[in-house]
């Protein structure tokens, strides 16, 4: 959104641009290690911080313009009165007069806000072989037309399957799917007339602002209004998952489960987990999947959700349990196709298989023996469930060679939670010889 | 799986008493919207409902100056307001049940006002509901219906360049209450894509034939294609995932409807890599887009990321009409049922079968 005080800034800039042509500072000496979100995040000269900044701008270590981000805000936190200088025409893209002046000039006004009182009526939607297919359209738009405009706050608004999820123990809470939402800056706003080329490379080497999944149902609205827009952030997400935008389509499953948690949306969530080599996190929605109660969970659904608990526990080294799945996942729906039933029979065979390898008797396997073990050094410090989680997480990243900075962005917030990373990989080193 | 292809067919045929320009179905209902143009010159708004075998005609209005382009998209779904650009420029809103005065009324451009979008209603969460109307004199401005008389903004040329018919515009990238895109189509070949948090041209390409159309897959994600139809027969579909910082974004070509205009494309509402696009020699097509496997790969020299383009894959096409379909509508409750209607004078509805397989 445009603002005033953002239309200022650009005749500012416009003015001060042509006056001050390129403006470049000599660059003293930095330490390269300096360039770092931590460091920033707890550095308190504003000197050192506006040399970064310098070092930044001129791209000699290369572009980071959301680290430039973060040392501006990191400066304004230190000294909110410092002189604001704006950004001088940038030394990489000399801009002229002519180039300024676009081919097409925009006038802007403020943009009025989005915030505006929905007050809406929806039936939902139900599919009916063509015969009906006037009839149940007509139906939705008089109930639509007879309702009155204002309606009463329905008196509970959560909806009773929400009580389900606060019940289950070792669950963690929709938010936690989505780890990354915390650490990734946030966008900048441009708010000057750049030209095409400026726009254009900037703007790409920015990180994409990741959908919110904080979504809330507009007031007064009805329950079936929340269930019609949780369809269609249900259907989104499966649209990105057909075009393999996993991170994409675990937003919008969030999204829709914010609004209206189904069993159906937690199987499809698991799934996508799947595919993202997320073991832990896809085995926690199948297991919320299983938590609704049977009308809800339709048998199709049960043993979707068992197959792909089987499918997670067996990845994650917990064979016995994962072979107890496929065996309900067996039992539960009588209309199971032919291959479906052999695929689950054959992942049932090799769980057993490994089980019988690794002494599985009495119902161990290793991870398990390695899990009891982290959580005897590091049980004081965090959640020991989480904490399984994170040492897979870094483990794979760790064999991939990911970059230090990347790994750092990926996991989940605290410091606490890296240091004790760092612990427990020493363990798995142990382990492995 | 079945092996059958789906098929489009013409359920009903209704006779209009006026040349139709655009088709729209009233949202959450069995009613659709014709607009057009009298033989004397005057607007014409009727509202038909689906009545077992045939429509019904509920509601005729006659304007003042006739009707080229209508769109419900933002407003809200109770109020279901048409929003319509008629020949002179004017941008009105109407609710059905009273069309003899206008919920909301501006002259909004001084020639006609070619195309219509709307985004931000119906059901949608994100972002402010806005309207965004492209005319002949070659600006694009975006209205909001709660501000009287002025645009929210206008994108026209510099001083001194030549004003180019705008023939289609189209919001996309809605996905949170920031961002917002608009595609813009030229007679020229020009297509611009606006960003409107940004408040900055975005892209720009030219396709050397005049824009007829253009639709975004869909108005509320993250942008992901883009299909844009042209004057020569073709149409290009744009991956809008990578913009590469020179070759902007990838796109692949395809020809249809035998040398002919291409004159809307509408994707369907329940799949956004399903669209139909409708000729000028009375024939509609159904598309599948297939994505490729890697979707973005680096570029020749290696150093920046830039699309791959898909492919297109024509599932069916049916020759309904003799003269070109000019207007062509999905309705967004069922999955196959649409509204089209021709320069021959008629409306029809159709419905496309087995569309759940893909």
């Amino acid at each position: 959104m445009l603002s005033t005080k953002d239309l200022s800034n650009v005749r500012q800039f416009m003015g001060d641009q042509i006056a001050a042509g390129l403006e470049t500072e000599p660059i003293g000496d930095y330490d390269v290690s300096h360039l770092d979100y931590s460091y920033v995040a707890t550095c308190n000269d504003v000197k050192e911080l506006s040399l970064l900044l310098s070092v930044l701008r001129s791209g000699k270590e290369g572009i980071y313009p959301e680290l430039e981000d973060a040392i501006e805000r990191r400066m304004d936190e230190v000294d909110p009165r410092r002189d604001r200088k704006m950004k001088p025409a940038d030394a990489r893209h000399p801009v002229s007069d002519a180039q300024l002046v676009d081919e097409f000039k925009v006038m802007a006004f403020t943009r009025v806000s989005a915030n505006s009182n929905r007050r809406v009526n929806v039936q939902i939607l139900r599919l009916f072989p063509t015969q009906q297919l006037s009839a149940d359209l007509k139906q939705k738009d008089s109930s639509l037309r007879t309702t009155p405009r204002t309606t009463q706050p329905k008196p509970s608004t959560t909806p009773p399957t929400s009580k389900i999820l606060l019940q289950t123990e070792e669950l963690p809470s929709p938010q936690l799917v989505i780890p990354n939402t915390a650490t990734v800056p946030k966008p900048i706003e441009l708010t000057t007339t750049k030209t095409k080329k400026q726009v254009d490379a900037t703007r790409i080497m920015k990180p994409k602002p990741l959908i919110s999944t904080d979504i809330k149902p507009p007031t007064n609205a009805t329950s079936e209004e929340i269930d019609y827009l949780a369809e269609n952030e249900k259907r989104k997400g499966n649209e990105a998952f057909r075009s393999e935008d996993y991170e994409e389509a675990i937003q919008y499953y969030t999204r829709s489960l914010h609004l209206h948690p189904t069993p159906n949306l937690y199987t499809n969530l698991s799934l996508t987990h799947l595919k993202l080599s997320q073991y832990l996190l896809s085995e926690q929605a199948a297991s919320e999947a299983l938590s609704f109660p049977s009308p809800i969970l339709t048998p199709n659904l049960e043993y979707k959700a068992y197959h792909r608990r089987a499918v997670a526990r067996s990845k994650r080294g917990k064979y016995v349990e994962a072979k107890g799945d496929c065996e309900m996942a067996l039992r539960v729906w009588a209309e199971l196709g032919e291959a479906e039933r052999r695929a689950v029979v054959t992942l049932m065979e090799e769980c057993g298989r490994k089980c019988a390898e690794l002494g599985g008797g009495v119902g161990e396997g290793k991870k398990e023996r390695e899990e009891k073990e982290r959580k005897r050094i590091l049980i004081e410090e965090v959640d020991g469930e989480k904490e399984d989680e994170e040492g897979e997480e870094e483990k794979k990243q760790e064999k991939e060679g990911v970059a230090d900075r990347v790994k750092e962005v990926q996991s989940p917030a605290s410091n606490k939670g890296r240091i004790q990373i760092m612990e427990v990989e020493d363990d798995e080193d142990e382990d492995d010889d | 799986m079945t092996l059958e292809k789906s098929q489009i067919v013409t359920h009903i045929q209704k006779s209009l008493t006026f040349t139709a320009y655009d088709v729209k179905w009233v949202p959450h209902s069995a009613r659709f919207v014709v607009l057009g143009q009298h033989s004397r010159g005057t607007g014409a708004l009727h509202v038909y409902e689906l009545d077992g075998q045939d429509v019904k005609l509920l509601s005729e209005t006659e304007k003042e100056h006739a009707i080229k382009c209508g769109t419900f998209a933002a407003s809200s779904l109770h109020d279901r307001h048409l929003a319509t650009g008629d020949f002179e420029g004017r941008l009105s809103v109407w609710d059905l049940e009273r069309t003899q005065t206008p919920v909301y009324t501006v002259r909004a451009h001084d020639q006609i006002i070619n195309c219509i979008d709307g985004c931000g209603g119906v059901g949608v969460q994100t972002g402010p509901p806005e309207i965004v109307t492209g005319s002949r004199d070659g600006t694009v401005k975006i209205w909001d219906v709660r501000v009287k008389d002025k645009p929210v903004a206008k994108i026209g040329p510099a001083k001194g360049e030549a004003a180019r018919d705008t023939w289609a515009v189209s919001f996309g990238n809605s996905y949170n209450d920031e961002e917002r895109w608009i595609a813009a189509g030229y007679e020229n070949g020009d297509v611009k894509l606006f960003d409107l948090r940004a408040m900055a041209l975005r892209w720009e390409t030219n396709l050397k034939n005049g824009i007829c159309a253009i639709e975004f897959d869909r108005k509320d994600i993250r942008a992901n294609k883009m299909v844009v139809t042209t004057l020569e027969s073709s149409f290009h579909v744009f991956d809008l995932r990578t913009q590469h910082p020179k070759n902007g974004f990838a796109s692949t070509v395809e020809k249809a409807h035998d040398n002919t205009t291409v004159w809307t494309v509408k994707h369907l509402p329940q799949n956004r890599d399903i669209f139909m696009t409708s000729g000028g020699n009375g024939t509609l097509n159904l598309y599948k887009y297939n994505y490729p496997s890697p979707r973005t790969r680096k570029d020749a020299d290696n150093k920046h990321d830039e699309g791959v383009p898909g492919t297109v894959e024509l599932i069916n096409n049916a020759k309904v009409a003799e003269q070109p379909v000019a207007a062509f509508d999905w309705n967004p409750d069922k999955q196959g049922l649409c509204a089209f209607a021709s320069f021959d004078q008629s409306v029809r509805v159709g419905i496309v079968t087995r569309l759940g397989q893909y």
